[in-house]
């Protein structure tokens, strides 16, 4: 019987190898030869940091941010937005083929974080649970997250109102701050990125910011599992699309008995799919697709992962009596 | 690797690209240091040929975005050092910034003067550069406070429960 939680620890492993160090291993974008598809490579929804010299590909988060402040307004009218829109259409096609498995299986940093949350378990120590309430507070932090990324990137390059334009000290203010820039260089054996800039007063707060950051989601994610994640910007983006991948993750209310044992899995700690009684479609805006769920649940049929139509994982009460 | 390395072959002939007075005759200035990621307080090394033979006891200057000239001379092997001096803070308007020194030695001849220059690019971002300080140990001491912190709340929800 598949093991989903092996297969995708294994996942993971391949896809970290590939992603962080697959440039070294001669398997850099460049082998492709279209331009459109080196463009693309660059437009994945996870946290492959372009920063990382060997990486394969890199984060959407970046180029986005770097067209917000290189576009000037004539360059937006002459174009209808064109260099903005290219790129959300290719973030758009990656989503659509993979869904949120692009956080629960692929994502370095979501993994790294996933093998800190191993160690803990290794340690024998149990994880730390936000009370529901303020589970639920945070789950809007991303959202926030997301939409200061975009005003500062806008207002770095336009004024409006006549506020003034924002200091080019906080140019890519999510890559500033985000732990990835340090972490995933750092895994490759560049310290470089684990720095503190004193050049000016901007700099030296946004560097020792990134380093506190940086700190408090790798200790935060030992402690809790996937807990930068909750945060992320880049599920935030890929709320915009909701539903709509190729991958589907549907339940039949009418046979769950509500064990909650698909939350008690869930390192998103969501509860939605355990607690919904009528409506199949169970995504919540903090899932990552990681089927735990369906792995953990009792009830015959009950959750079901599909493509299309096609059924690739559901619940089987055999499979809980086994384990 | 590749684009790394696509950079570091379009540096090197910047560095090394040969401006022609003349046609055949030419004063080269060749970098021995093909980093990129140049910073301040290091020392690069450069050489200075004329025909292709190295030139012995020739002079060699570094001029900083403040109008600071240093100079140095060849050694036997046509070799000189020179150490990419500190600069004022308001050159580098942003962490990512690079700001522009420039290497350049001169031959005069009976007839002709030529002038070498090549730019090289000072990065304030790398490890090691005088603006840039190493956070290996700030990283560490933060990591300590959050297990503190991260622990105790650990603590009090397994209390509550």
């Amino acid at each position: 019987m598949l093991k989903v939680k092996r297969l995708r620890i294994v996942v993971q492993v391949l896809a970290f190898v590939l992603l962080i160090y697959g440039g070294r291993l001669g398997l850099n974008k460049d082998i492709f030869k279209s331009e459109n598809l080196r463009y693309i490579g660059d437009m994945l929804p996870t946290f492959s940091c372009p920063y990382v010299s060997g990486r394969v590909g890199g984060c959407y988060l970046m180029p986005l941010q770097r067209v917000l402040y290189d576009t000037t307004i004539e360059e937006y009218l002459k174009t209808w937005g064109w260099p903005v829109i290219k790129g959300f259409f290719f973030f758009f096609l990656l989503y659509i083929l993979l869904g949120r498995m692009w956080c629960g299986w692929i994502c370095p940093l979501g993994s790294f974080f996933d093998f800190l949350s191993m160690l803990r378990s290794f340690f024998g120590i149990n994880h730390f649970k936000f009370p529901r309430k303020v589970h639920l507070e945070l789950k809007a932090v991303k959202y926030i997250v997301l939409m200061v990324m975009f005003f500062i990137s806008l207002f770095m390059a336009h004024s409006f109102l006549g506020l003034g334009k924002i200091s080019p000290d906080f140019k890519l203010p999510f890559c500033q701050l985000c732990p990835a820039k340090p972490l995933l260089p750092f895994l490759e054996g560049d310290i470089s990125h684990l720095t503190i800039i004193t050049i000016t007063n901007k700099t030296l707060f946004m560097s020792v910011l990134a380093m506190v950051i940086l700190t408090f989601f790798m200790v935060g994610s030992f402690f809790q599992r996937r807990f930068f994640c909750r945060f992320c910007p880049m599920l935030a983006l890929m709320n915009v699309f909701g539903n709509l991948s190729l991958f589907q993750f549907r339940k039949n209310p009418q046979t769950c008995t509500h064990c909650e044992n698909c939350a008690y899995v869930c390192p998103m700690d969501i509860r939605k799919v355990s607690e919904e009684r009528e409506k199949s479609k169970v995504l919540d805006d903090d899932c990552i697709l990681c089927l735990s769920c369906i792995e953990a649940c009792p009830e015959d049929n009950t959750l079901f992962f599909r493509f299309f139509n096609l059924s690739i994982l559901k619940s089987l009460r055999k499979r809980v009596e086994k384990r | 690797m590749k684009s790394f390395f696509t950079i570091s072959v379009v540096l090197f002939l910047l560095v090394t690209s040969q401006v022609f007075a003349q046609s055949e005759d030419y004063l080269v200035i060749e970098m021995n240091e093909h980093d990129y990621w140049l910073t301040v307080g290091k020392t690069v090394k450069f050489k200075v040929f004329w025909k292709e033979k190295p030139l012995k006891n020739y002079p060699i200057f570094l001029s900083s975005p403040d109008a600071k000239i240093f100079s140095s001379r060849t050694d036997e092997k046509g070799q000189a050092c020179l150490l990419i001096p500190e600069i004022d803070s308001k050159f580098f308007s942003n962490r990512y910034a690079t700001v522009p020194f420039s290497v350049w030695t001169k031959k005069e001849d009976n007839n002709n003067h030529y002038i070498v220059s090549q730019s090289i690019l000072v990065h304030p971002q790398r490890y090691g550069g005088s603006y840039v300080r190493d956070a290996r140990l700030f990283v560490l001491f933060c990591m300590f406070i959050f297990i503190l912190v991260f622990a105790f709340f650990k603590r009090k929800s397994e209390e509550d429960n």
